[in-house]
């Protein structure tokens, strides 16, 4: 029920830190090793002295002992706990007193602006506060299935196969930023439909099971075939009175040798015998001379190759003669008459090319030692084993035999039973989803008297939990054979095992996944593929450019994870990556390529330095300048609020209602624009937010709505300067930078909670805060290594544990 | 004659109770034999009433939206312009609204909350995840109550396919402004995006559609898998908490319905419709290519009766495209901030009467499909609007709403009606749940269903 507590307590705090020109962290500083914590006494002793004062004058008269309106009795919350326990109603209580939306207008007794500021911000301070020395709650992950980039990789990684079935499954919603938040991730139909359908093709590109037929005879007797000269002859016989032939379409069953037998017999006349071609479509697979005549009719039989698949098979009258007024009459006419043709095969065939995929599955097949059934059963239980991300349970393995059983025994095919049970395995919740299930079969809802503070609300995910957990935070995939190994020797909860791991695992190709993933969401960089600034006025925009774009975004993140760079280069690099065409695009064509790299990768994407220029950094990077822009211009506040929200992590609290919310004009002088905003900031409700959005966004103003340089906007020379709200001004980018780089810790929180939310797969809440706290102490202590933030994570009672059910706080 | 759409009649039947009257469609039979024949019997031809709900983003220019005058006589306003051929058809709303859209202390988040509102007239609960809470939609209500009598109780169908990013809305998660229909409080209902897929939902895939002879086996084959998941998901699901539960009940619901679908198909040997149209190549390049296609599944799929309930989300709340079939270069959200500027509100006034180009598309193929004496439309209700009114005011009261169609005859189009006050968009749908048949007196915020529907 704390929903997105944290974030929106924090967003509100920092609003009114920030305004009154600090950046600090609420808790940074405080003395949290004290058994009596004086930031608790002070908050108490302000509530006390200060806040219940101002809402007993205020409140209490509609909120109180007489009236609760709206079930609120506001008087009833006698001490910092108490308030600390209802989150939920004091963050509306502190909306409301932000907004100066309570009391009501019309009441005559309304606190003093001072005394808003004063209570509103005494609730953030009192619901953002975590003892950090206290246990830790670890939160709890919801149940989560895998999303559509999980899924695919999932499958690549488990079955062999490249396809990519998510790719049309429904979209992930997605929350706090991401799309596999376990919480907002649902299940549909229409998903459970194509969850089906997939498994099935999957398995059918994964398992091969085509047979070797077995040789058969088939015979079409003269007259049952079709004819292009000719009538019925004696018996089943058909006679050819002229050149033609009589023919049939055939299904041959697999590619192989044949054999093709013809019985026939001549009517003899003139100086040569009756001769006849056996043919297979337009090839003449045999002539034959038929000497043979109707008491004695003789077989002609040839071999042949032929494809599988229906093709035409024919007997054709070769040397037809006919001279009726011969003296003889048994010399007048040469006719040939075929009784039968017959189809002797296959012989010979290939044995079906078994894929890569089906030898890894299929790894045993039954013989006289081993039964179907048994066979089977070491199969499925190898592959369900990988497919659940755990060792099945043997009531798991059962009934997946009873899919190959059902199947067995109607049709007795070995393949295509074991193809069965296995699509089977891909429709299984426990492949879709991953359950991260107490130890034991502990019942879920029987935590009566939950101390919460007790350590056993929480208990530690099991090792295969933590394999995925791994897995799928840093190759958004299923876990590999080492990971699997080291589950299952009980490893993976050694500190020195896991960390080794998760370097090996960033240095793998896999990571990649992970890279592209988590940059496309936390800068926003998917969002390049859905903008369409206008073609007029950005006629160099097209979709080489936009690829270039994302492309570089990616690489500079991959740079930093691959290559272990600090996580503040992500503010300040002096290099970047572009191909010519970005290059061009940056105005920075004649910078000679970095002579580190070679061509980083197919789209001709090197590393460049960009020494002595205005870029460098995340903000200066085309593609976050035009996402953050409007199809005809740029816009300041966007470019502002990206800012805050992606690399300060001080999301601007909602705009009070009633209050229209800024927009900038669509005239085209920037120097109109400027005055509009500067305007919109005279009203105090918006000024807090808007005077730190719109200085962070001019300070971008060189940039166009494609991120091209400008000095010049419709003739006006750019203003890029802003004046923030403690009085610093910020002129150009490189003034941003080294705002920014001021209120580095403040950056390096944001970068450590986008990637705790990504790691866990779910929102980040008030308890998280000392975890957050002590990730960034540690990617401190280490230069700000990539990789620190990395195993800080993996080393978090978040990540390590979960919270009962219903054991929340 | 063509055989295009000919169903045949057991498809149409099918599970129907035997209570109801049989519901007839002239694609069945050549001519209106089948129409005749009933009428000969004494027994009146009653045709199902279909049900359609079409979302459009960012709120209108009501200046170009509203027509000025009330009653049947009124001009048509600009916006309406491209409605000309079906002004007889339409039944134009003012004053319908939905108090539950406004932010009631929730702050910033229109778009989030104009979509999940929309259809639901719930007040959706805010988080970006933990705790999704909206209500039921109005499709759902109806496809949960009546579903049944069709092989897809109900078809939600979108436009959008791309991956979401960051945040959608201001602290909504974008569970909230890229849905529409809502199955449950805590679900909402995935929309496809692909016409080919959709086509493959109505009339088998390719696979399924090229071997019949393999239909009984497949049928079968696929039941066993469902049974053993369901039970997968059942015992996974006693030892499941909280969240978790609700997550995995989500699932087992979805295997269940299929394996009903399945069961009923088992039990029904009759072949699956022709659609007597290409299956569709895909999701198409061309924006208007794609709405096309999108109307025509929909049309599709009430013909053949393969559902007689759609929604149909034409783009995200928010969207911020921009639409150069009009000439519009700016982003269609951007410019619904129009501030009250003349040449902002002339963009939103050409995007709008875009849409309602393409709406006039799908009511013209609506109207070429002969049912009983008249057409699909007759026994259609289609609901456009926008969850919004004035984008830039963000405001949920007197939204751009109208209906198409009569209902089966339960409906006099062709007028502009004023509701009184705020009148609940919420009594429009339990006017057009009870033409469905659906039980119940409330919806949503509902005060009593719509009278205004009829004269």
């Amino acid at each position: 029920m704390v929903a997105a507590a944290f974030v929106i307590v924090a967003a509100v705090y920092l609003a009114t830190a920030v305004s009154s020109g600090s950046f600090r962290h609420p808790l940074a500083g405080l003395g949290l090793t004290d058994a009596r914590d004086p930031h608790v006494s002070r908050l108490e002793h302000q509530f006390d002295r200060h806040v219940r004062p101002i809402l007993e004058r205020n409140c209490f008269a509609c909120h109180g002992q007489q009236k609760q309106k709206g079930e609120l009795a506001l008087h009833s919350f006698d001490s910092l706990a108490a308030i600390q326990r209802d989150r939920i109603t004091w963050q509306r209580v502190s909306l409301m007193l932000h907004q100066r939306l309570m009391p009501p207008e019309r009441r005559t007794q309304r606190p003093t602006s001072e005394e808003y500021d004063l209570a509103a911000a005494w609730i953030d301070d009192a619901l953002a506060y975590v003892d950090c020395c206290g246990p830790r709650d670890a939160g709890r992950v919801t149940i989560r299935r895998l999303n559509r980039a999980e899924y695919n990789n999932t499958i690549r990684d488990l079955v062999d196969v490249d396809v990519k079935p998510a790719d049309d499954f429904p979209v992930d919603d997605s929350g706090y930023g991401f799309d596999h938040i376990g919480d907002v991730l649902t299940t549909s139909t229409l998903l459970a439909e194509k969850y089906l359908a997939s498994a099935e093709r999957v398995m059918n590109v994964a398992i091969v099971t085509a047979k070797v037929p077995k040789p058969a005879i088939q015979r079409y007797t003269g007259r049952s075939m079709a004819a292009t000269v000719g009538g019925p002859g004696p018996g089943q016989s058909w006679g050819l009175w002229s050149k033609g032939d009589l023919h049939k379409q055939h299904h041959f069953p697999a590619d192989g040798q044949y054999v093709v037998r013809v019985q026939a017999w001549g009517q003899q006349a003139g100086d040569e015998v009756a001769r006849m071609a056996v043919k297979l479509g337009n090839t003449t697979l045999a002539e034959f001379k038929v000497p043979a005549v109707q008491d004695e009719p003789s077989v002609y039989e040839t071999r042949f190759n032929a494809q599988a698949g229906r093709q035409r098979i024919a007997a054709a009258f070769l040397n037809d003669y006919y001279k009726p007024d011969d003296p003889d009459e048994s010399q007048r006419d040469r006719n040939l008459f075929v009784q039968y043709v017959e189809i002797d095969g296959p012989y010979n065939v290939a044995p079906p090319h078994l894929t890569e995929s089906h030898k890894r599955i299929v790894f045993v097949t039954p013989d006289e030692h081993l039964s179907p059934p048994a066979a089977a059963r070491k199969i499925i239980r190898r592959f369900a084993n990988r497919a659940f991300r755990r060792r099945i349970t043997d009531d798991e393995l059962a009934n997946l035999l009873t899919l190959f059983e059902i199947e067995y025994e109607q049709h007795e095919d070995f393949e295509t039973a074991v193809q069965y049970a296995l699509t089977g395995v891909l429709v299984s919740p426990h492949f879709l989803f991953r359950a991260e299930l107490p130890p034991g079969d502990e019942p879920p809802n029987d935590i009566k008297n939950a101390n919460e503070t007790a350590p056993t609300v929480t208990y530690a995910i099991d090792d295969w939990s933590l394999a995925s957990r791994l897995s799928y935070f840093l190759w958004n995939s299923m876990p590999d054979e080492q990971l699997f190994k080291l589950a299952d020797d009980g490893q993976l909860r050694r500190h020195h095992v896991r960390a080794e791991q998760a370097v090996r695992m960033l240095a793998h190709p896999r990571a990649s996944d992970f890279i592209n993933n988590f940059v496309g969401q936390w800068l926003e960089l998917r969002k390049i593929d859905q903008v369409t600034p206008d073609p007029q006025r950005f006629a160099t925009f097209d979709g080489e450019l936009r690829n270039a774009m994302r492309r570089e975004g990616e690489l500079v993140f991959e740079t930093i994870v691959r290559e272990d760079r600090s996580i503040l280069e992500l503010l300040d690099a002096d290099w970047t990556f572009a191909n010519a065409r970005l290059a061009k695009h940056y105005g920075l064509d004649h910078i000679e390529s970095d002579t580190r790299d070679e061509i980083a990768d197919a789209d001709g994407m090197r590393r460049i330095s960009l020494a002595g220029t205005s870029r460098g950094g995340v903000m200066t990077m085309a593609a976050v300048l035009t996402l953050t822009s409007n199809p005809t211009r740029t816009s300041p506040v966007k470019r502002g609020k990206w800012v805050l929200e992606n690399v300060l992590g001080a999301a601007p609290p909602p705009p009070p209602p009633q209050v229209p919310e800024l927009t900038e004009s669509s005239a085209e002088s920037a120097a109109t624009l400027r005055e509009q905003m500067e305007q919109h900031r005279a009203n105090p409700n918006c000024a807090s937010c808007h005077a730190r959005m719109d200085a962070l966004g001019f300070a971008l103003e060189n940039f166009d709505a494609v991120g091209r340089w400008r000095d010049r906007d419709g003739g006006q020379v750019v203003d890029a300067s802003g004046n923030l709200p403690d009085g610093r001004i910020v002129e150009g980018p490189a003034g941003l930078k080294s705002v920014l780089m001021a209120e580095k810790e403040q950056f390096v929180r944001c970068f450590v909670e986008k990637m705790l939310i990504y790691a866990l797969g779910r929102g980040l809440e008030h308890y998280d805060h000392c975890t957050v706290l002590d990730i960034c102490e540690r990617v401190r202590k280490h230069q700000y290594r990539f990789s620190s933030v990395v195993l800080a994570i993996i080393d978090s009672e978040p990540f390590l544990n979960r919270r009962r059910a219903g054991a929340e706080p | 004659m063509s055989k295009l759409w000919q169903v045949s009649r057991r498809t149409v039947l099918r599970g129907m109770g035997a209570s109801m009257a049989l519901p007839l469609l002239d694609a069945m039979t050549p001519g209106r034999a089948l129409v005749n024949v009933a009428r000969a019997a004494g027994a009146a031809p009653k045709l199902p009433v279909r049900m359609a709900v079409i979302f459009l983003p960012n709120g209108m220019a009501m200046k170009d939206w509203r027509p000025g005058e009330t009653g049947s006589d009124y001009p048509l306003p600009p916006t309406l312009q491209p409605l000309a051929a079906f002004k007889e058809e339409l039944l134009v709303f003012s004053g319908l609204s939905h108090d539950n859209g406004r932010a009631h202390g929730d702050g910033a988040g229109d778009h989030a909350r104009a979509a999940a509102s929309f259809l639901t007239g719930a007040h959706p609960h805010k988080t970006d995840g933990a705790d999704i809470r909206n209500g039921v939609s109005v499709d759902q209500a109806a496809a949960h109550a009546v579903g049944d009598a069709t092989r897809l109780p109900s078809l939600e169908l979108s436009t959008h396919h791309a991956n979401n990013v960051g945040g959608c809305d201001s602290g909504y998660s974008c569970a909230y402004s890229s849905n529409i229909s809502w199955k449950s409080e805590t679900q909402p209902v995935s929309s496809e995006p692909n016409p080919a897929a959709v086509f493959d939902r109505l009339f088998g895939s390719d696979e399924d559609r090229a071997a019949a002879e393999d239909r009984v086996r497949r049928l079968a084959r696929r039941k066993s898998i469902l049974d053993v998941v369901a039970g997968d998901a059942r015992r996974l699901d006693a030892k499941l908490g909280g969240a978790d539960r609700r997550k995995m009940d989500q699932f087992a619901t979805a295997v269940r319905e299929i394996e009903k679908r399945i069961e009923r198909a088992q039990s029904d040997q009759a072949e699956q419709p022709q659609p007597g149209i290409q299956k569709p190549a895909g999701i198409p390049d061309q924006h208007t290519e794609h709405l096309h296609l999108m109307f025509d599944m929909m049309a599709l799929a009430f013909q053949t009766d393969q559902t007689r309930i759609s929604a149909f989300m034409t783009a995200n709340a928010g969207n911020n495209r921009s639409f150069p079939e009009v000439e519009v270069s700016d982003g269609h959200h951007y410019l619904s901030h129009h501030k009250g500027e003349a040449e902002m509100l002339e963009k939103i006034a050409k995007i709008d009467r875009y849409y309602m180009e393409q709406f006039a598309y799908f009511l013209e193929r609506l109207q070429s499909m002969p049912e009983g004496d008249g057409t699909l439309l007759d026994n259609s209700m289609i609901m456009v609007g926008s969850g919004l009114g004035d984008g830039n005011a963000h405001n949920h009261m007197d939204l751009p709403v109208m209906l198409a169609g009569r209902g089966g005859g339960t409906i006099d189009p062709g007028r502009h009606v004023k509701c009184a006050g705020h009148t609940p968009l919420c009594n429009l749908f339990l006017a057009m749940l009870g033409r469905m048949h659906v039980p119940g007196d409330s919806f949503g915020d509902s005060t009593g269903p719509l009278a205004e529907l009829t004269v």
